[in-house]
């Protein structure tokens, strides 16, 4: 044995002595204790045989025995409780959230699961696109949410109303499902340098502009769709001079921006186009390239449903500043634009083509009559498709022209309409609830920014000139409203040197 | 006088409903949480569908971009991932059932407000629809909030 087992073996006996002196409430029970102190409990020992109980003392023991048993029961009561109320907390709150957002997503996704030509021709053409002209993606299906408000006619004037918060131009505008006129973006300057992130809304009852939210970034030339639950996708534009490759949703509901995902490309002057399935088709555009812009074939489509820009087989030419008309079987025309841009050496196509949604391909079909950028196309009630005015070069006379034509789908033809009282370019054309469609504003070939408006009337196949604009302006935003007014605001007067903030309103004359 | 029944002498052992209390407050914290976190998941994700107000993300970067908006999903998520490790220190015993009931309601609640108050943006679908992943993590919400009130049952 060593020295240390023989410390310890002292230790031990010392523990001992002092834990048997110890009161008897802390002596551990386990120690060995005398048996005479009266304190001490009776010692546990097991009987050899019980006697025979007392039914009472049966009773009480098996009330000792169930007691656990009922605990868990009663445990598995609440388990059972708690998880009804769990289950039943997903139908309260799908309720809540089901009550929370009522009209416009109930109506939209009505109205989207019924595209077809009805839906396209209760739609205010025109409307739920970009200010920019050209881009008129006539039969979107946005404006028809609810009831049509009764038509607004007047004498075929134009009269001032509350002018912008701030004056701008090269802004995209688009109608809210309420009827009201967003606009977004442009610039303050003459150049995207000075491009704002500025975003208003204009309410047709009160005539007044309200600020919402700024844009997550400044943007000239910005695009704008209105999509089918409301929200509002702006995609593009350029800022410093460099085309953008962002987008992003405005919320009507609360008034937020949130970011939209990455275009696969940069691109301004494009064109966004709702599709009756819900997704976005930009098309063309300006992009990046040296030493200028250049402008590309490339397209690519924005599914809401997952936020995603997708890459799409490539238009047959590089098209900028084109059209995009949607069609009543939901196709996409797209017709015209600048195959290379921003050049004495650029050009300009008449060629046209149409986009399948169902197949994602391009189909070409026949050109039109006259090459043309920076015109105008409208859907007409009849199913065809308007396109006028724009430039036919890009040289720097800027050779505006008054020719108007229309591309009918059912026989895949192109056919001359008369032509405009005034030839015009970069000017604001819209389609009116009633069939008709007025041009206002843009730049003559000599490249003076004009003020006279008319209106083409499909059953007559003729111009005719109507109130004049109270400045003459240049790249406005052009809306047509539900009740079949227009509303002009912003852009460029003064031979394209000065910004403007002024608004108009157009009540057309009866027919 | 009637004989004493034997007491089993040796370390106390829960009762059986206590430790019934045990099992089930784990079992609803982490399917609460499991809950949460898949619906935050795929809110973040956008799969199977992408919420009305808040666009998937698409990496890191976009993450770290738009931290602002994911930030009130990300509390709710990690707020059921600690409530699942709550759950397990109260079974291993290594915390109060008191203190672990306590902290398993509120961490339960901190996931309903955090869920709740982004409502404005998850609460819907891109398509209009109300937005399962939301409903779901609501549920998940919930479920902590029972394992707490269940966790308050195992006291000694």
């Amino acid at each position: 044995m060593s020295g240390d087992d023989g410390d310890k073996l002292q230790r031990k006996a010392d523990i001992a002595e002092t834990v048997s002196h110890l009161p008897s409430p802390i002596r551990p029970a386990t120690a060995a204790s005398p048996t005479t102190l009266p304190t001490a409990p009776p010692p546990v020992v097991r009987p050899a045989a019980h006697p025979p109980a007392s039914p009472a003392a049966v009773r009480a023991r098996n009330r000792a025995e169930r007691r656990p048993r009922t605990g868990v029961a009663s445990v598995l009561l609440i388990d059972a409780l708690a998880l009804l109320l769990v289950l039943a907390s997903g139908p309260a709150a799908y309720l809540w959230l089901d009550q929370s957002h009522p009209s416009p997503f109930a109506t939209a996704a009505a109205s989207e699961a019924s595209p077809g030509p009805s839906a396209v021709s209760d739609a205010s053409p025109g409307s739920g696109g970009s200010s920019e002209p050209g881009t008129s993606p006539g039969g979107q299906s946005s404006p028809s949410i609810g009831p049509s408000p009764k038509l607004v006619y007047g004498n075929g004037t134009w009269t001032q109303t509350d002018p912008l918060p701030r004056a701008r131009w090269a802004t995209a505008s688009t109608l809210l499902h309420d009827g009201r006129v967003l606009v977004v973006g442009g610039t303050t300057g003459l150049t995207s340098t000075d491009a704002v992130a500025t975003a208003t809304v204009f309410d047709p009852a009160t005539g007044h502009w309200s600020a919402v939210t700024d844009m997550l970034q400044p943007r000239a030339y910005p695009m704008a769709v209105t999509l089918a639950d409301g929200s509002v996708l702006v995609a593009g534009g350029s800022r410093n001079t460099q085309p953008l490759d962002t987008a992003e949703r405005y919320n009507p509901d609360n008034g937020t921006w949130v970011a939209a995902g990455r275009l696969n490309l940069p691109r301004a002057h494009e064109t966004l186009t709702l599709l009756n399935d819900g997704r976005v088709l930009a098309a063309g555009g300006g992009i990046e390239g040296g030493p200028g812009w250049a402008s590309t074939a490339s397209a690519e489509i924005y599914d809401p449903k997952n936020g995603v820009w997708s890459i799409l087989p490539p238009m047959s030419v590089a098209r900028v500043h084109h059209t995009a008309t949607l069609l009543p079987d939901g196709e996409v025309l797209i017709a015209g634009g600048a195959t290379t841009y921003f050049g004495e050496a650029g050009s300009v196509t008449a060629s046209a083509e149409i986009f399948n949604p169902h197949s994602n391909s391009w189909r070409v079909i026949a050109p039109m009559s006259h090459p043309r950028y920076v015109g105008g196309a409208a859907l007409l009630n009849d199913g065809r498709v308007l396109v006028a005015g724009g430039w036919y070069a890009t040289t720097s006379s800027d050779p505006s022209h008054q020719t108007a034509e229309i591309y009918d789908p059912a026989t895949d033809r192109w056919t001359a309409a008369a032509p405009m009282a005034n030839a015009r370019a970069e000017f604001g054309l819209v389609a009116l609830p009633d069939g008709r469609v007025l041009a206002a504003g843009g730049v003559d070939p000599g490249y003076k920014v004009q003020a006279s408006s008319e209106l083409y009337d499909p059953t007559t196949g003729l111009w005719q000139l109507t109130g004049s604009l109270g400045v003459a302006t240049v790249w406005p935003a052009m809306q047509a409203l539900p009740d079949g007014r227009v509303l002009v605001a912003g852009g460029l007067d003064s031979a394209a040197a000065k910004v403007n903030a002024v608004c108009e309103l157009y009540a057309p004359p009866p027919r | 006088m009637a004989a004493e029944r034997p007491v089993a002498a040796g370390q106390p052992m829960a009762a059986p409903n206590m430790r019934a209390a045990r099992i089930s407050s784990a079992l609803f914290a982490t399917a609460g949480a499991v809950m949460v976190i898949g619906g935050v998941a795929s809110i973040l994700t956008g799969m199977p569908s992408a919420a009305h107000d808040l666009v998937p993300l698409t990496g890191p970067d976009d993450l770290a971009g738009r931290f602002g908006q994911v930030a009130p999903i990300m509390s709710a998520a990690t707020a059921a991932a600690v409530a699942v490790v709550v759950s397990a220190l109260v079974t291993l015993r290594r915390l109060a059932p008191l203190a672990g009931s306590i902290e398993l309601l509120v961490l339960g609640l901190v996931t309903e407000v955090c869920i709740g108050g982004a409502v404005g943006r998850i609460g819907h679908a891109a398509d209009g629809g109300v937005m399962g992943a939301t409903v779901v993590a609501m549920m998940g919400g919930s479920a902590v909030v029972a394992a707490g009130v269940i966790a308050v049952l195992d006291r000694e």
